[in-house]
Order: structure tokens, then sequence, then C-alpha cells
């Protein structure tokens, strides 16, 4: 309302291109060169029975925003959502944590390359429905997180609405220590949620150690100075290479900083990397891990230039000259935001778990209505329709499929959790064994995939499966089929006409047995034996049998 | 009764959750609210419960500065409306059509180089303009091309060559080039078109040249625009930022990363301004079908000095029309042929009905567009001697001919 986003304004600075490579499932939607269509009704049932199984209560219209997301992950420089449902909660093992929102919006475009100058994105993601869940502050700590995010995660999986794909249940985590609240964006794993919220806590401690430390003492004393020339014949390669890029090397004074940049907790140095990095700079070196990184001859001529007392820190930065200036201010308003003890802001997190400075939070005024859909009404049909719908709970997924398969709970739990019950419906409807199938399933196929140290095909798999399930196979006949196909990579062709795989006559079974009897071999390693000895399949109850009766006989 | 006017800032419950949020409207027993969140939601009045008044503040709709951009060449600016002199009101989510000048200045790159001299009409969408518009506008735009010697029009882009080849004709001599630009997506969206098309008719300002044109996106990328002449111009798609093309042919000229290139040298400007403001209103189109009657014909041409008739293929409509057409032309009504292809020329010779047509008395329109042939009908009858008509229809005044098609661009 006649203020700037924060965010908005942000990158707006950046002044980045961004370029969109179009896919085969996108249209003009997605190039935004034309309305939106109407609202998915496939979607917003799906996502009304999640909101049921989420205790949430249902909105009587669904009023689209245009919430503006600037950092090119959308054509239109928005995204389109909608809160469906409300005031749910999910009960967990530290109390009741409440549901605040889902909305129903629309899936970002996936980045496929980062420049600084251009960002590159794919539009095969963008406009999938996709449901934003949003907790209230109720999570006491990351393994609570964890536990939160896997139970609402839960809902989302076993229903099999969502795509199978790693980033398509993603999370967002909020942090606060009462120092203003900090967004972690899109963490993919459940355990970098503990990981992330571990790193953010300890970052935020010892920003809270180094601002008391300091007091007052921060006086935006950023100033470049370009220092291009000392580093002409530098021993550092990354300096070397930027300089050759056409870049230049700055370095300025950190009055008072000197111990707190890279110093045990102390890593105020990180603060400026990551703002480095945004504006494609080739990175910093600062005077906490002076000398390094090949920089030494360099020190002093850059200490006479920039005469550090001695409680002052230093820094060089590698940059083109067209970013050095907004780098500049922009490290400034961030430290000092940071020793005032303000640390809201929008971060992500990277594979090792460490939160990285990405944007500032945005704003409520980054929203106003989506005027290209009219006010949806949400019925009561609708809202029968989708309890009719809503995704059943682990418990009763558990319950119903060991009780159609015969399997134990435990078996079928892990068809749940593997994502392998699409899969495991497909195979005990080929085999005509349920049981078979499972047990090849979370038994033969890991087994033989930890020895190859390979991941098989499941599609390979469903191929040999209906090969063998074509001449009635038996469970050996299975097991042995798997082998070629993961042990020795056969394809699956040649395994069903492989020798490996005829039966082996009772004749030449007993001729075997009589052979390792005579060994002095035991009905406890008869099995394995034979397997060395005859090639092809033999039911092991008939093995015994004949084993029993020569033996017999003997005695 | 709850207190439910507009900025009213409540407290209240709904389906037993409790939210905070600013009346934005009420109607129909309905109330919408704008929740600190930012989202908007629309609640029926009767199941907000615990309804709390906590304050009010005035919903004002974003209000903008008046004042111009300064400095550099003058540039005469003539909003008409349209998307392009649109933005939402970000309370209420309606588009209105409103000027913001500063909005302007902190959005389009080049802006302040040039000094803008503004003229505000009352903005009118493109499809309620009619031709008295077309008057008013010319007066308008020669008022500022005397003062600035360029002009640039804020239109919208549905009826926009119309209004642009309007002026096109009514301006047998011009100083300097009069730029219609329009925008596909309003001017608050990140996405806008509007941002590039204005600095892009900003810098085709600075050409010297005696005609009208239109500029737009050249596609669907945001760094080319494209300057199109306007009698050889059409909005080609209903929502694309490139929906204006050339037919025919190439625009002649493109707009790129900040730099000028012609395909075409454009008409050179005059010393002088000469306007011919009159025009006959009593012309019609008819958009020939199968199922088109010689009676519904006959009741179109009805009262007209003159009719286009979009034809098949090369010019044709089906021959139980010839009786209504014949009678149309003896009683003095002008009957001119253009094509529902759109794209290439009416040529009535190649079959024997098309010969028949000619004989009859129908004019071919050549390769000249139909909404063009229809202003440019308009323009000959209010100020030329009808006898002078058919001569003058068939001359190339303003380009209006294209005499040698091109594989140019794609035809949208």
């Amino acid at each position: 309302m006649g203020n700037y986003d924060p965010a908005a304004v942000y990158e707006k600075g950046r002044s980045r291109v961004f370029a969109y490579e179009i896919s085969d499932n996108s249209c003009l939607v997605e190039y935004d060169e034309e309305p939106p269509h109407d609202v998915n009704n496939e979607a917003l049932l799906k996502g009304l029975a999640v909101s049921t199984a989420l205790n949430c209560r249902t909105v009587d219209a669904l009023e689209y925003m245009r919430k503006i997301v600037v950092d090119g992950s959308n054509t239109s420089g928005f995204q389109r959502t909608a809160i469906i449902s409300f005031g749910g909660w999910v009960d967990t093992s530290r109390g009741r944590v409440r549901i605040s929102t889902v909305c129903l919006e629309e899936d970002s475009a996936r980045k496929i390359s980062d420049e600084s100058a251009e960002v590159t994105y794919s539009l095969d993601r963008l406009g999938i429905p996709l449901l934003e869940i949003a907790t209230e502050p109720d999570i006491v700590d990351g393994e609570h997180a964890v536990e939160v995010a896997r139970q609402i995660g839960d809902i989302i999986l076993l229903s099999g609405w969502s795509r199978r794909a790693s980033e398509s249940i993603r999370q967002d985590v909020n942090f606060s220590m009462g120092h203003g609240r900090v967004e972690i964006k899109g963490v993919p794993k459940l355990s970098a949620i503990r990981d992330c919220l571990s790193y953010e806590k300890d970052r935020q401690s010892s920003l809270i150690e180094i601002s008391e430390k300091l007091g007052e003492a921060w006086k935006n004393g950023i100033k470049f100075t370009d220092v291009t020339e000392l580093f002409a014949a530098t021993g550092s390669k990354v300096i070397r290479r930027s300089i050759e890029a056409g870049m230049r090397v700055y370095a300025s004074l950190l009055p008072g900083l000197s111990g707190y940049l890279k110093n045990g907790p102390y890593r105020l140095g990180r603060e400026l990397a990551d703002v480095a990095k945004l504006y494609g700079s080739g990175g910093i070196m600062h005077s906490d891990e002076l000398p390094g990184y090949g920089v030494k001859d360099e020190l002093e001529p850059l200490k006479n230039i920039l005469k550090p007392g001695s409680d002052d820190g230093f820094f060089i930065i590698v940059s083109d000259e067209s970013h050095i200036g907004i780098i500049g201010r922009e490290m400034n308003s961030r430290l000092s935001k940071i020793l005032r003890l303000d640390f809201s802001e929008t971060r992500y997190a990277d594979a090792m778990g460490e939160t990285h400075y990405l944007r500032p939070l945005p704003g409520g005024e980054r929203m106003y209505p989506e005027t290209d859909i009219p006010i949806y009404e949400i019925t009561s049909e609708m809202i029968a329709m989708a309890r009719e719908i809503v995704p059943k709970t682990r418990e009763e997924l558990t319950a119903e499929l060991s009780g159609k398969y015969g399997i134990s709970k435990q078996e079928a739990m892990s068809i749940l959790v593997n994502n392998l019950a699409g899969f495991m419906d497909e195979m005990a409807s080929v085999t005509g064994n349920g049981k078979l199938a499972s047990r090849l399933l979370l038994q033969v196929i890991p087994d033989l995939e930890k020895k190859a140290s390979v991941e098989i095909s499941m599609e390979d798999v469903k191929k040999l499966f209906n090969a063998l399930a074509k001449r009635s196979a038996v469970k050996e006949e299975y097991e042995r089929a798997l082998e070629l196909l993961i042990l020795h990579s056969m394809p699956v062709d040649s395994i069903i006409v492989s020798p490996e795989m005829k039966h082996v006559e009772v004749d030449e079974l007993r001729k075997a047995i009589v052979a390792l009897f005579e060994e002095g071999v035991s009905d406890k390693n008869l099995i394995p034996r034979l397997r060395a000895s005859v090639k092809g399949i033999f039911d092991p109850s008939t093995a015994f049998k004949i084993f029993r009766d020569i033996s017999g006989k003997q005695n | 009764m709850k207190n439910l006017a507009e900025g009213a800032i409540l407290r209240f419950k709904y389906k037993q959750t409790q939210f905070d949020g600013i009346v934005i409207s009420s109607a129909n027993g309905t109330v919408n609210v704008k929740l600190n969140s930012g989202y908007n939601i629309t609640i029926p009045v009767d199941s907000m419960d615990d309804v709390e008044l906590r304050g009010t503040r005035k919903i004002a709709a974003t209000e903008f500065r008046q004042e111009s951009a300064h400095g550099g060449k003058g540039v005469g600016l003539l909003a008409t409306g349209g998307t392009i002199a649109s933005r939402v009101d970000y309370v209420t989510g309606a588009v209105k059509p409103v000027l913001d000048p500063a909005f302007l200045e902190d959005s389009v790159s080049n802006i302040r180089n040039f000094s803008l001299d503004m003229d505000l009409m009352e903005p009118v969408l493109s499809e309620n303009i009619a031709p008295a518009d077309w008057v008013e506008i010319a007066h308008r735009v020669m008022r500022l091309l005397e003062k600035n010697q360029r002009c640039i029009v804020l239109h919208g882009t549905d009826t926009m060559s119309y209004t642009a080849s309007a002026l096109s004709f009514m301006f047998d001599e011009l100083t300097g080039p009069i730029l219609f630009v329009g925008s596909q997506r309003s001017s608050d969206r990140p996405s806008s078109d509007a941002f590039l098309n204005l600095e892009a008719s900003l810098e085709f300002s600075g050409i010297s040249m005696g005609e009208v044109g239109i500029v737009m996106h050249r596609n669907i990328s945001d760094h080319e625009a494209a300057l199109h002449r306007a009698v050889r111009s059409r909005k080609m798609h209903t929502s694309r930022r490139d929906a204006f093309r050339t037919l025919g042919g190439l625009p002649m000229a493109v707009y790129s990363s900040g730099t000028v290139s012609f395909n075409e040298a454009p008409r050179p400007a005059s010393d002088r301004i000469l306007l011919k403001d009159r025009l006959e209103h009593k012309v019609s189109m008819v958009y020939f079908h199968p199922s088109l009657e010689a009676d519904d014909l006959e009741q179109i041409l009805h009262g007209r000095r003159a009719a286009i008739i979009l034809g098949t293929g090369l010019g044709h409509v089906g021959s139980r029309l010839y009786g209504t057409i014949k009678d149309a032309v003896k009683s003095g009504v002008k009957i001119i042929m253009t094509s529902q292809c759109i794209n290439g020329m009416v040529d009535m010779n190649v079959y024997s009905t098309g010969r028949e047509l000619q004989s009859i008395g129908v004019i071919p329109a050549g390769s000249m567009l139909p909404e063009v042939a229809l202003v440019k009908s308009m323009y000959l009858l209010g100020n030329y001697p009808e006898s002078d008509f058919k001569e003058l229809f068939l001359h190339d005044m303003r380009g209006e001919f294209n005499l040698r098609d091109r594989l140019g661009g794609d035809p949208l």
C-alpha cells in the first residue's frame, strides 16, 4: 500500500537476466502469454482432502492472490496462491502442533543454472499444483521439527498424489531466538531440518555474543580500495584466474572486527562472503584466515595501504567493477543489521545443512488480489467429495496391506515408507503371491543391489517378473533370475533362456547329491554345495528328500 | 449489525479460528478482509463471530504523483486509456485507468532523458473508442506535435490499429512521428511489457519521420520491440505480448537492447502539419459466411455509403448475394472486397466468380487490410469528392498496400 517490498527492491538492485527453457508440458500460461485458466478441480479436491486429514476447516470461497516473487522463478513475477483451509492440527509426541493455513498454489519454475548475471529456469515444474501447509510456532526443537515434517509429509506421500521427484516435498523452516524471524527456504531432506536448525542456532548465538562484545563499535566501515596491482604476480590461483577474467581485487578495513571473522565460534566472515556470492563475486579472503590460499607476499603492502589498528580486521574481495559499489553498501547495511540484533531474513540451506543469506524477508505488501480468476465458491458437495478421498493414515494403510497380502505389519510399513506400494500391488498380481513379492522387493532385491552396488531399474524387474510369471516360476527361479539380472547385469531376454534357469531333472539332482554325500556333505551345507555344483533350478525340499533318502539307505 | 465498514480493523472468529485483518469491502452478505498475512479472504457475514473493532484506517486507492519527468528532449505523451495507462489498486485488486508518471520514472530506464509533455484524456478502454474519439485524439496529438515535434499515444491494444490507421490517413502531412504504444500486461505486474514498449517508443520518437507507427513487443522475450507501420499492422493474438504484427513483411524498425535498426526507411517528415479531420461514419463491414443470406446483407448495407466485405480466399462471396450487391452498387454504395485470410492479397481475376463481382462494380482492395480499408473509406468519403473515390482508394497513400509480399516474420 504505497510501500516497497524489501525483497523486491533487493532483487531489482541485482538486475539479473532470467532465461526460461520451454518444456513439453508447458503452454502460453507458463510463458505468461495467456491469462490463467480455471482452478484445477482435481487439485482442489485433493487439497481439501489433505486439509481434512490435517483437521482443517475449509474456507467458503477461494480468493486467489498474487504473491510477488522477484527471483525469476515465476515468469509472471508472482505466484498465484489461495487459502483453502485453516485452523487444523496434528498430534505429535510432544503435544499438538497447530496448522495455520493450507494454501493451493502454483509451483515455481525449477532453477537449472545460476550465474551472477543470468539465471536459467526450466518451465517443466511451473504451474504444477502445490499445497503449502503452514504450522503455528508450536514446534519445540529440531527433533520435533523433523517429527512434524515427517508426519505432515507422510500424509502427502502416502496419498500417492505427489510427484515422484526428489524436490516434490520441500520444507521451509522458520526459526527465531527472539531477534527476528529467519526463513530457511527449500530444505530438501528431513534430516537436513535438524542440521540447519542446529547450524542456525549456533550462528545466531555467536552473533549475539559478537554483538554484545562490540557494542556500538561498528560504524559501517567498509570502503573499498582497488588493489589489483598488488596481486599482479599473486600465488593465489583463484585470484589470478579472476583477474584474467577481467575482475578487480578490492580491499577494505573492517574496523574493530579482528578475531571475529573466523575464530572459534565467531564466523562474521561468512556473513560477508554470503553477500559477495550473491553479486557474482569471485570470493573474499579476510584477515583471520590470511596468510593463506596462496596469498602471503601481498599482505605487507596491503597493510601499508589499509593501515589496520590492532583491533581492526580487513578483507579482500574479487569482483567486477560494476558490482563493487552495491556490494559495499549491502555489506555495510547487513553487518549493522546483524550487529543491531535484527536477524530477520530469508536464507537457504546447502547440502551440508549450513544456511546462507538469500534475501531480505518479504512483507505482507507483496500480496494483492489475482483479478484474472473470479472468486470460486467451495460447495458442500465438493467438501463431501473430498471427505471420500481423505488420505489414509500410515496405520490404516499398513493394516490394509498386511491383510491383503498376508504379510507382516513390519513388511507392510517398509513397503509404504519406501514408496513401493504401487509396485507391490503390481508384482503381487503378476506373481500371484503377495508374500513372495514382498520378500523379493524388501529383501532379495535390496541385498543383491548392495552386493553389486548398483541400483536396478524397476522397469527391468517388472519385465523380468512378467516373463517369469508366464512360465509359472517358483521362488527359486525368481531369486536366480534376479541374481543374473543384478549381479551379472544380464539382459532380461537372455536370462529367460539361460541354462542357469533350466529345471534340474530329478535323476541329475540325485546323481549330484550322491556325489556330494560321498564327499561327506551334511544337511546343513547341502543346498549351497549343490548350488555350486549343478547349473539350473531345483527345489530345495526335493533335494532334502533325496538326501534323506540316500542317507537313510546308508544307515 | 456488525461494523464492517471499509477500513475497519477487525479481530474476529471464523469457524472457531481467530483472524486479524482490515475490511476491504462488503457486499451481498459477504465481507472481503485483507488478513495480516497479506491474504484476502471472502467470508459470509453471518459466519463471523466475536467481531471486535480495533481501529479504522482509510482505504485509499494508491495515490499517484502527477508531476512529469523533465530534462532532455521534449516528447508529447497523450494517454487515452487502456492497459498501459492502468494500474492495479493493490488494496482491492481492481485495475483502474490511471497514469502514474512517478511509477513510469522508476520503471522506464531511459525516461529521464526526455521531458514529457503530458495530456491525459478521460481514460477509455479501447473497445469503447468510436470515430468521434479518433478526431479528438487527432486534435490533441496535433497540439502536442506543434510543441514537441513528436508524440506518443498510450492506447488500449484492442482497437489500436483502427485509431492509428485513422490518424495515419487524417494527417496528410506530419512534422514528426506519432507512435501508438500499448501493453498486454498492466504495469503492476513484474512481467509487464509496458516498460519496454515505452522505452522503445521514446527511442523511436527520435527518428525523423512523417508517419504513424505502433510500438509493441517484437517477441515474447523482454528485450526487443518493433515499430510497425500503422496501416500494415494488426493485433493477431488475444494475449501474447508480441500480438502486433506487420503483415506480409518486416516491421519498419526494431529496438533491441538500446539500439534501433531499420528494415525500411520511413516516410520523411514534412515541414508542416496538415490535418483533414472529417470522417464519414456511414461505412460498414461484413464478414461473409456460408449462411449469410441476401436479406441480412441488405439490412447491413442499408443507408451506408460504403461497405467492406471480408470475403473468402482471394475475394469471393456466395453467388446468392450478387443481386443484393449489384443493387447496392447501383444506388451508390462503394463495395470493397478484402479477404478473411488476412495474410495475402485479394485477386479477383483468378476465378470467373471474381471477375463477375468486379463487373458488378466491387472494388478489390488488393493487399489492404480489412480494418484499414474501412478507415480509409471513411477518410476518403469525408474529405474528397465521391467521384475520386475509386482512384484514391486504389492509390497507395500511406503505405497501406503491400506491393511485395515477402516471407517475413511468421504470421501469428
